[in-house]
C-alpha cells in the first residue's frame, strides 16, 4: 500500500467541543489535500466543513446522537435529516447502547430503520458506533446483526470518546466484527489509533476506514 | 458560617454517572435511590426521561435533563425536537448547551436565535445555560452569561463533566459579573464534601455531581 491508498482509509477526525469555524476550514482544507476519505465534524460544523470541501473529493461525515446515543429513534431520524440538509455525505449514528445492553433490540431496529432510510434515501453513507469497548462478545455480534438487517453501509468501532471508554479499539474487536458482517458491508476501526502501525493492524484484522485525529502522521508513517 | 449536609443536599442535582451506556433498569435503580434524598433534581439523559419521572413524580421529586449534551453539537432542530419530547415526557428542568462552536467563532446572534425558542418552549419551567466556563476565556465567559441573562435563563451551568472540571475562579467571576440576576450550578469536577463546601462558598445555588450518594455519605462519617 503506498501513502495516497493509506489516506483513503482515514477519516480524519475533529471532535473536540468548541472549535471555530476558521479552525475547522482549515482542517477541512488539509485533509482534502492529503486525500483523506472524509472529514468527520460535529454537526454543528457541517456546514463550515461542506463549504471548505466543495469540489474536492474528500466526504461530509458528521456524527448523530454523539456520543452517548441515548436519544429516542425519532430524535436521530431529525438530527440526520438535519445534517444531511446541511451537507454531511457520511453519518456515523451512535446506537444506544444501554438498550442493546438490557436487550432491547426493537429500539435498536427502530433507530436503525429510520436513520438508515433518512440516509439512503439521499445516498448518504451510515456508519453504525457499536461502542465495542462497552459491549459483551455476545452483544457485539447482536449489534452487527441488528446493523446488517437495517442496512447499514459501515459499522464503527467506537466513539472514541476517552472519558467514558475503558480502553482503546483492539484488534480483537475488528477481528470479531468482521467475522460477523457480510464480506460487502464495512468496517471502520476508531478510538485510540494514532500510529501507522496501529492503521495497518486494524486493516490487517478487515478495517476499510480509519476513524483518526492523526490522519497526516499515520499516512507520513508509511515507508515509500 | 457553616455549611451543613442538608445546604448541600438541597442543592444537589444528582447523575448516575460512573456507568456509561445504563440500561434502563440500571437507571430505574439509580433514581429509586435518589428517592430516599431530598436532592434538588435526579438527572437522566433523554431516553430515560418518561419512566423515571413517572417514579420521582409519584415520590413528590423532579426530574432534569440535558439537551444537545456533552457537548453543546446538536443542530437547531434536533435540540429543538430534543427539548419538545423531554418536556412532554415529564421533565422538570432543562439544561441547555449553547452552541459553543459558533460562540468561539463570534457568531454570539446564532447562538443566540438558536436558543431562544429553547427557552420559550421551557415557560415557567428552570432551564439552566451550559456555557462551557473552561472552554472560554474570562472576556468569553462574561459574554455567555450576559448572554443567558437577556435570554431569560434563570440558570447557569457550568461545565458538562466529561473530564471539563469547575474551578472555583470561574464560579467566582460568574458570581461577582452576576451578582443575584441569575443563579449558578457547578459541574463538572464536584466529587467530594469539601468540593460541595467550596462551591457553595463561592455562591453556587446548584451542585452537579454524579457522586452525590458519596458527598452525603461524606457528611456522615
Amino acid at each position: 500500500m503506498n501513502k495516497k491508498e493509506l489516506a483513503k482509509y482515514i477519516d480524519q477526525t475533529d471532535l473536540t467541543p468548541g472549535e471555530p469555524y476558521d479552525k475547522i476550514t482549515e482542517f477541512c482544507k488539509d485533509a482534502a489535500e492529503n486525500g483523506f476519505a472524509s472529514v468527520c465534524i460535529l454537526p454543528t460544523l457541517v456546514k463550515t466543513a461542506a463549504a471548505a470541501l466543495k469540489g474536492t473529493d474528500t466526504k461530509v461525515c458528521t456524527v448523530v446522537s454523539f456520543p452517548l446515543g441515548m436519544d429516542y429513534p425519532e430524535i436521530k431520524e431529525i438530527e440526520t435529516k438535519e445534517a444531511i440538509e446541511n451537507g454531511a455525505e457520511e453519518i456515523d449514528m451512535v446506537m444506544n447502547v444501554g438498550a442493546l445492553k438490557g436487550g432491547d433490540y426493537d429500539i435498536v431496529n427502530d433507530e436503525l430503520a429510520r436513520v438508515s432510510k433518512a440516509c439512503h434515501d439521499k445516498g448518504v453513507l451510515l456508519k453504525l458506533i457499536i461502542e465495542t469497548t462497552l459491549l459483551t462478545d455476545e452483544q457485539i455480534v447482536k449489534a452487527c446483526e441488528l446493523a446488517e438487517a437495517n442496512g447499514v453501509d459501515i459499522v464503527k468501532t467506537s466513539t472514541g470518546f476517552k472519558k467514558m471508554l475503558p480502553r482503546s479499539t483492539s484488534v480483537e474487536d475488528v477481528q470479531l466484527i468482521r467475522a460477523h458482517i457480510k464480506p460487502e458491508t464495512g468496517l471502520k476501526a476508531a478510538g485510540g489509533i494514532r500510529t501507522t502501525e496501529d492503521a495497518l493492524k486494524m486493516i490487517e484484522a478487515g478495517a476499510t476506514r480509519i476513524g483518526a485525529s492523526s490522519g497526516k502522521d499515520i499516512v507520513d508513517g508509511l515507508a515509500e | 458560617m457553616t455549611v451543613t449536609k442538608g445546604d448541600v443536599e438541597r442543592l444537589i442535582d444528582a447523575s448516575i454517572g460512573a456507568a456509561p451506556a445504563p440500561t434502563m433498569d440500571q437507571v430505574k435503580e439509580f433514581v429509586t435511590k435518589t428517592l430516599d434524598y431530598n436532592f434538588a433534581m435526579t438527572l437522566t439523559e433523554p431516553f430515560y426521561i418518561k419512566p423515571n419521572a413517572e417514579i420521582l413524580h409519584a415520590a413528590g421529586k423532579k426530574l432534569c435533563t440535558v439537551i444537545s449534551y456533552p457537548l453543546g453539537s446538536y443542530t437547531h432542530e434536533a435540540k429543538l425536537a430534543q427539548l419538545k419530547q423531554a418536556l412532554a415526557d415529564g421533565a422538570d428542568e432543562c439544561d441547555i448547551a449553547m452552541d459553543v462552536s459558533a460562540f468561539k467563532s463570534g457568531q454570539y446572534d446564532k447562538v443566540k436565535e438558536d436558543l431562544k425558542p429553547c427557552v420559550e418552549l421551557m415557560g415557567d419551567k428552570v432551564c439552566k445555560l451550559l456555557y462551557f466556563a473552561s472552554l472560554l476565556t474570562e472576556d468569553e465567559q462574561k459574554r455567555a452569561i450576559e448572554m443567558a441573562i437577556d435570554l431569560g435563563f434563570p440558570m447557569l451551568k457550568t461545565n458538562p463533566g466529561f473530564g471539563f472540571s469547575t474551578t472555583v475562579d470561574q464560579v467566582k467571576l460568574a458570581h461577582d459579573f452576576a451578582g443575584d440576576k441569575i443563579g449558578i450550578m457547578v459541574s463538572g469536577g464536584v466529587r467530594t464534601k469539601d468540593d460541595a463546601i467550596a462551591f457553595v462558598e463561592a455562591g453556587v445555588s446548584r451542585i452537579a455531581t454524579s457522586a452525590a450518594f458519596q458527598i452525603m455519605a461524606d457528611f456522615d462519617k
